[in-house]
This record gives C-alpha cells, structure tokens and sequence, in this order.
C-alpha cells in the first residue's frame, strides 16, 4: 500500500531530513512511526501525501508511483489518503457538521452523499448529538475525533496521523486510538507518527523508528524502545 | 469530475459579501475607467463617423470668385465634369450656402444675423472617384479665371479632427492607467480573500480538493466585479449622454451626434472589457497560487 525506495530529503538550507530510507508497509497494517523531534517523521508523512517532493527515491502509495504524478493528479492521491493532525485543523467557523461535510463538497459529492455520510461517520466517532456545534464548544479529544471523521468520511484506504494524541490527556488519547484501531479494522492502512511510549507500547504494533533521517529500527509488534 | 455550480455561486458569492468595502471599490474603479474608455469610444466613433457623412458627397470644394459671370460658371461645370477623377459635381448658390450656413450656426443667430447671403461664395461641391486625386484636379483648376479658392475638404476637415484625435490619445492613456488600476485592485482583493481564507483553502487541498475547485470561485468574484463595474459604467454613459449630446454640439461645424443607439452599439463592448479585466485581474490574483 505504502513503499518507499532509498528516499532521501534535504531541504534547501542543506538539512538532511530523510537519509535513504525504505518502508514497505502492506494493506491493512497499523504502523507507528516514531522517534524524537525532528527525526523526519513529519516529512515523511508529507512526502506521502505530495506536499513535499523527495530529493531522490521513489514512493509508492496505492500502487503508483507518486513521484511521478502530475501536479494536477495530486488531489485524486489525497483523496485516497485521509489526514489527521495534532492541531486537529478544523475550522472554526463552521459547525461539525459542516466541518465534515466541507470534505465532501470540495470534492464534489453530490448533496445526497454528503447527507447520508456526514451523521453516519459523526454517530461512528462518538459525536452523533454534537453535530450542531462548533469546535470551539468541544473538548480536545471530541474535536480530535471530527478531524478523524472528516479524514474517514471519504473512505480512503490510507490514514495518516501526525501526532494525533499530541495535544491530548492520556485517557483521551486511549479513546483517540481505540478509534484508529476501529478504522484500521475496517481495511484502512493506518500510518500514525508520535513520540507517545505508552501508546506505542500498549498497542503492540508495527514500528518504524526513525532517528535524524534514517530507519534505525523496524519491528513487528513492537514497543517504543 | 464537475464542480457544482451551487456551490462556487454560493462560495462567490459568499466572498463579495464578506469584503463589502473592497467590493464596492473594486467595482467604482472598473465603472470609472470603463465608462472613459465608452466616452472615448463614443467620440471617436462619433467623428468618424462625421467626417464620413461629412466627406461622402465633397471632397472638393471649388469657390467661385465673386466677379464670375455665368458663361464662365458653365464651362467650369462643363469641364468639371468632364474630368476622368471627377464622379459627381454639384453646384451651390449664394441662397443655398446660405441655408446650409443658417443651419450651421444655428446656436449663433447675431452671427447668421450679420451675414447676408450675397457675402457668401458660390462654390461647386466636386465628389471624387479616388479622393486622393485632389492635387490633379486643383492643378488643372489652379489660377483659372473666375475661380477664387480650391479646398480638399478632407484635409480641412482633417485639421479639426486630429484636435479630437489628440484629446482623445490622453484619454487612452488615462483609460489604459484606470483599467490597469483596476485589474490589480481585483487581483489585490482576490489575494486578502485567499489569505483570509488560508485555512479553509489549506483543509481544501488536504482532502483533495482540485486547484480549479479552489480558484472558481475566486475567479467568479474577479470577472462579477468587472460585469457590475461594466454595468454600472454603461449605465452611468446613457444617464450622461445629455452631456455628451452638449460637447458634441459645441463643436458644431463636425456636426457630431452620439444616440442612445451609438451607446448601446459599444455596451456589449464594455461588458466584454469589464470580463476581460476581471478575468485578467483574478489571474494576477491567483498567480501564485497556480502552481500546486
């Protein structure tokens, strides 16, 4: 699902973000990503959804070779790939509802779609009777959880999460990650970068330890380290 | 994949309403250099079109000296005529020059008043084949008795054009600085919205959003500004023509007209130009925004 071969990034100031790193992640697989600041966790989710372009290598996400994609089918990869963040993104502006539905509408789905999927995805997360409030009325974790639906709501077969727990107390991270487990069994290949140990160590998964640029560890079921 | 016009009608839509002011701006900046570049327009059309109407019949006019005797008239007819240049010649009386000259000065009656009729030259009113054959034909007529004064028309009237003509080459470069002006004021407006909106549009982007989804909108706003602006300026043009009908005929002897007519004929011409600025205006907005 997700493949890189010899990826390296060096941003224009000569920094080294990536150093030849190859990761083969396969359909359905929940892999952590972790490392310390600074160690290219970051850049390699960005490098996955073409916000970055690789300095060499190749990448490839659902079968394509994504370094070679023109410019204007990188929205057709993005919406194969949903993204979660540590500032959750949403707009403040806007209701829950709308916030997930706005997913929707840019990408053109018809106004049936977006009735059907929007209140279905918000009762999936936990949030059916809060669609009429706007973020700022949530809590962290709750406002975490409208950012995942709107990353799910398209089903896409990749979810990427960079530090999705980071802003949150440890018992609402639990719920956070009891959610992307529920995705993950679904057939969603998740891929969720963080430096949270207890996560890491109580999830028994795949990791994928970075450290400045480099993969110096890759194990199955393992904890942080 | 389609973008749905309900959506990029309310997103614009949306956008105007939220930069009211800015709006507002944008919009009176296109009327007013739209409607200079239809008040130019107007007037060139308006002597061209005189100098055509006004050239049609006489190219040449050939004063009669006031001594001439009828035999003397009647051969200058006679070889007028027979002239291979010469298409048509018409003779003018002093009652009939001065009939054209009342109607002239009209405005001016102690003018007309102090003219008497027999103060006024017969003259043969000559309409070329190809008018710029004049010099062969004042050769031939030149210094001949009983003829007092031979004058291309269409140079004479050349003199009091190109006095139009120069007024109206300042007005094409107020219009071309205005227009520009306005251009970048809607490129400038499209910038504040997009970093108004910088979030939304980075969500945008982040759930696959196309550029062209994200730049519709934008650039409805750019061409809705110029379509007003054009409206307003063309609208602004019919509830001034009194004052256009007023310069016209204070240049009375080019007998210039604009009608509601000749305002209509460049209406669609201004709507065209007030797309065009807006639509070069967004592109200049969106500039840097084209490229991922």
């Amino acid at each position: 699902m997700i493949r890189t071969i010899g990826v390296t990034k060096t941003y224009k100031n000569n920094v080294v973000a990536l150093r030849d790193v190859s990761i083969d992640i396969q359909r359905g697989e929940f892999v952590f990503l972790v490392g310390p600041s600074g160690s290219g966790k970051s850049t390699f989710i960005r490098l996955l959804t073409r916000e970055e372009d690789p300095t060499s290598g190749e990448i490839y996400v659902a079968g394509k070779n994504i370094t070679q994609l023109a410019h204007w089918k990188v929205p057709m990869l993005r919406r194969n790939i949903g993204c979660v963040f540590q500032d959750f993104k949403l707009l403040p502006t806007k209701t829950v509802a709308e916030n997930v539905a706005f997913a929707l509408e840019v990408i053109g789905r018809s106004r049936d779609v977006i009735a059907r999927r929007v209140p279905e995805i918000l009762e999936l997360v936990g949030l059916g009777d809060k669609m009429s409030n706007l973020p700022d009325e949530l809590s962290g974790g709750e406002q975490q959880r409208v950012s995942i639906a709107r990353a799910f709501v398209n089903r896409p077969q990749i979810l990427l999460a960079d530090e999705p727990t980071g802003n949150l107390d440890p018992g609402t991270s639990v719920d956070i990650m009891k959610l992307l487990d529920r995705i993950n069994r679904t057939g969603t290949t998740v891929l969720m970068a963080t430096h949270d140990h207890a996560i890491v160590d109580a999830m028994l998964r795949r990791v994928v330890e970075l450290d400045r640029g480099s993969v110096i560890r890759d194990q199955e079921r393992g904890v942080y380290g | 994949m389609a973008i749905r016009v309900d959506y990029a009608v309310r997103e614009t839509l949306n956008n105007i309403r939220r930069q009211m002011f800015m709006s507002v701006a944008v919009i009176l900046v296109v009327a007013v250099s739209l409607y200079l570049v239809g008040g130019v327009l107007l007037l060139r059309f308006a002597v061209n079109r005189a100098f055509a109407l006004q050239t049609a019949n006489v190219e040449v006019t050939v004063f009669l000296a006031r001594d001439v005797t009828p035999d003397l008239r009647d051969q200058i007819e006679k070889d007028l005529g027979q002239m291979p240049e010469v298409s048509r010649v018409t003779y003018e009386s002093k009652q009939e020059a001065y009939r054209r000259f009342k109607d002239l000065f009209r405005d001016r009656p102690e003018l007309v008043r102090n003219t008497s009729p027999d103060a006024l030259p017969e003259s043969f009113r000559v309409k070329l084949r190809d008018p710029k054959q004049f010099e062969v034909v004042r050769d031939r007529l030149q210094g001949r008795p009983g003829i007092d004064q031979i004058r291309d028309e269409r140079s004479f009237l050349k003199q009091f054009f190109r006095v139009v003509d120069d007024v109206g080459r300042i007005g094409w470069i107020l219009v071309g600085l205005l227009t520009a002006a306005g251009a970048l004021l809607i490129g400038t407006t499209i910038r504040l919205a997009i970093f108004a909106r910088r979030r939304e549009i980075g969500i945008m982007r982040l759930v696959g959003a196309t550029n062209w989804f994200i730049r519709v909108p934008f650039m409805m706003e750019g061409v809705f500004h110029g379509l007003v602006g054009a409206g307003a300026a063309l609208a602004l043009l019919i509830a001034t023509r009194p004052l256009f009908v007023k310069v016209a005929s204070s240049l009375q002897a080019l007998q210039l007209s604009v009608s509601y007519g000749d305002i209509a004929r460049y209406g669609l011409v201004l709507l065209l130009a007030g797309v065009l600025i807006g639509g070069t205006g967004s592109l200049f907005g969106l500039r840097r925004f084209l490229d991922v």
